[in-house]
């Protein structure tokens, strides 16, 4: 990984600290009441906070221009997966119940993980395990109630 | 005294509360996890009492904080199994333990090492425990004096010690907690009735569930980054009972430093951004400086484990001193705990001992039990912990976020908890990346809107004048020493970087 001449993580991270306190600062400021400092509404206080942020914000990325540093890549691809794989549980759980939202879990995520490790096999009895364990800590451990397979259709 | 009739009653109201069938079962439950969870390197106690969190739910809260509070200290124990026997801790505290710990088991020693890391331990956690029963009577009694100008200011203190005190950047850890502080802000303003950042989601009127936050920050995050980790590597050492039995001169050996490693740890473990790795850490540090002869350090010194194991077992224990008397956390998990404790209707802090003694001198007993299990777990049972070492991770982390998810919506009994932590899962990774720490967010999104109330309530008794929170004496003081923290940060920061500067000159 090259080191580049400024650390471009810290002007990133910065910049978004900053631009997020900016935001939270114009909220509180348009849309609530900040109210005077001796009668303080409730946007004093995020107001408050959204300023900080812009100030640490700068801070943060500001000393990062005279600095080295290196930019490395988020891992994105498995944190698609990752997330995909929960999405799809999450909108399978609703309609389908349980079950088939936990296998589509289990399957996905399986493609996360190094390629080596990923047969058939695991895939299968993996799912099978996650499955049993839900069922029996949420459902006969714990009294949750969840349709195990449901039909919205 | 009359504190000792106090102390002998509220051991007793402990007792009770303890030894109930139920708390017990919790208890051997929690440290039963925690040792698991310390012996597997990849999950750390924090995303562990994040994805058990949403069980406490179902519980009572004397079971659910003891259960949670097993977990936490029952993870220095597990987690110098691994760092003994394959030199790859399972959590941070046990980090230092590597040092003499793995050269021991190559030198055919493991069986020893692992028995006194649980001695040490055992020892550490009594020690911890004495002092906060101890202790906490005597705080609760100043604390009860306290009003909220006091309680912000001690929060704000606590908030500034954790980022300054603690690794990393300070500047990016009071950075998070403010954003943590932000999210917390999230929902309807109690007072006022007012909408902050809701959206026009109805879900959001409560605010963001902190089970959300921490499963994502923690759990989801978590798995992301470590899902492609390298599989390990372990020899399974088969270690025997008899094996175990140290010879004298290793107890002689271990005496003093378990004592001053128990002293280094109960201190550091009542202060905010301080925990059981630090104290490990300098426990470590101070017995090599003590050392009549250091160099044995690093090739085997049964003092290299026994210190820092005391002393991350009663760092363990005192982080509940500020958290249970005051309300104040030290760290993010501690700020779960109180988290945990709040959802059920319970407001850590003086009134709770009084309120509610069954559940804090319950919780207090249970540490007694739980350590007294940890040392049954950890010595004759060590061998299910050995092979547990050989579960690869990529088998691990599809049931963990079956955990996350089927957790989530249990606890919010609604979809809505879901896309929370898948928000909070990427902006943790995220965070990962930009290394901003996530534990100071949730810090921050737990005390902030404490601090809010607190602020509030305040101008409303002084009448908006601001002055009172410096007027008033504890308060002022308090946030005297904040400043000079602050100074001081900042005058170690400007000196580091001239050091550095110099260096780069030469």
């Amino acid at each position: 990984m090259a080191t580049q001449s400024r650390d471009y993580k810290d002007i990133i991270s910065g910049a978004v600290v900053l631009l997020f306190g900016a935001y939270v600062l114009g909220y509180a400021w348009t849309r609530l009441d900040i109210g005077t400092l001796t009668q303080m509404g409730p946007g004093m206080f995020p107001a408050g906070a959204g300023a900080l942020l812009v100030a640490f914000g700068a801070a943060i990325a500001l000393p990062a221009f005279r600095r080295t540093g290196t930019l490395t890549m988020p891992d994105w691809r498995s944190a698609a997966i990752i997330v995909a794989a929960m999405v799809a549980f999450g909108i399978t759980l609703p309609l389908f119940g349980i079950i088939p939202a936990l296998v589509l879990l289990t399957n996905i995520s399986l493609f996360a993980g190094r390629p080596e490790t990923r047969s058939l096999l695991t895939s299968v009895l993996l799912t099978v395990f996650v499955c049993a364990f839900v069922i029996l800590v949420f459902r006969v451990g714990l009294g949750l109630r969840f349709e195990l397979i449901g039909w919205a259709l | 005294m009359d504190m000792f009739g106090d102390i002998a009653g509220n051991i007793s109201i402990g007792m009770e509360t303890a030894f109930s069938p139920t708390n017990l079962w919790y208890c051997f439950l929690g440290v039963f996890l925690g040792t698991f969870i310390g012996t597997l390197p990849g999950i750390g106690p924090l995303a562990a009492i994040s994805m058990l969190f949403p069980i406490t739910f179902y519980l009572e809260p004397t079971a659910a904080l003891i259960m949670l509070a097993g977990i936490w200290y029952g993870t220095a124990y597990g987690g110098s199994t691994a760092a003994i026997l394959i030199n790859v801790p399972g959590t941070a505290s046990s980090a230092v333990t590597s040092l003499d710990g793995y050269p021991l088991a190559r030198q055919g020693r493991a069986g020893v090492a692992l028995f006194i890391t649980a001695i040490s331990s055992f020892v550490g956690g009594s020690i911890g425990i004495l002092l906060m029963m101890l202790f906490s009577p005597i705080i609760v009694v100043y604390a009860l004096k306290f009003g909220s100008a006091e309680y912000f200011s001690l929060m704000v203190l606590g908030l500034v010690a954790a980022s300054s005190i603690s690794d990393g950047s300070a500047i990016k850890s009071i950075t998070m907690t403010v954003v943590g502080i932000v999210f917390g802000t999230v929902g309807m303003d109690i007072y006022t009735g007012a909408e902050r950042f809701t959206f026009g989601l109805l879900e959001l009127d409560e605010g963001i569930s902190l089970v959300a936050v921490a499963l994502g920050l923690f759990g989801m995050a978590e798995v992301i980054s470590s899902v492609r980790m390298d599989p390990l590597s372990t020899s399974q050492r088969k270690v025997t009972l008899r094996s175990m039995v140290p010879n004298r001169d290793d107890i002689k050996r271990s005496t003093a430093p378990t004592l001053r490693g128990a002293g280094v740890g109960s201190f550091f473990g009542t202060l905010p951004g301080t925990g059981p790795t630090i104290a490990a850490f300098l426990a470590y540090a101070l017995e090599k400086r003590v050392a009549k002869d250091p160099s044995r350090f690093g090739k085997g010194a049964v003092e290299g484990i026994a210190a820092p194991e005391a002393a991350n077992n009663a760092a363990d224990q005192t982080a509940f001193i500020p958290t249970m008397t005051l309300g104040i956390p030290g760290s993010a998990t501690m700020a779960l705990m109180i988290g945990a404790l709040m959802i059920q209707g319970i407001t850590p802090g003086p009134s709770m001992m009084t309120e509610r003694p069954d559940v804090f001198w319950g919780l207090v007993m249970s540490f007694w039990i739980g350590n007294v299990l940890l040392l049954i777990l950890n010595i004759p049972l060590v061998g299910i912990w050995v092979r547990l070492l050989t579960v690869p991770y990529h088998l691990l982390y599809p049931v963990i976020l079956a955990l996350i998810c089927v957790g989530v919506y249990g606890a919010s009994n609604s979809i809505f908890g879901l896309w929370v932590v898948i928000f909070f899962g990427v902006l943790g990774f995220l965070m990962r990346w930009a290394s901003l720490p996530a534990a100071s967010l949730l810090l921050g999104f737990v005390l902030g809107p404490l601090m809010e109330q607190h602020f509030r309530r305040a101008m409303a008794i002084s009448r908006g004048d601001y002055m009172t929170f410096i007027e008033r004496p504890v308060s002022g003081t308090v946030l005297a020493i904040t400043a000079l923290l602050i100074l001081f940060s900042i005058w170690a920061y400007y000196r580091g970087r001239k050091r550095g500067e110099d260096a780069e000159a030469a």
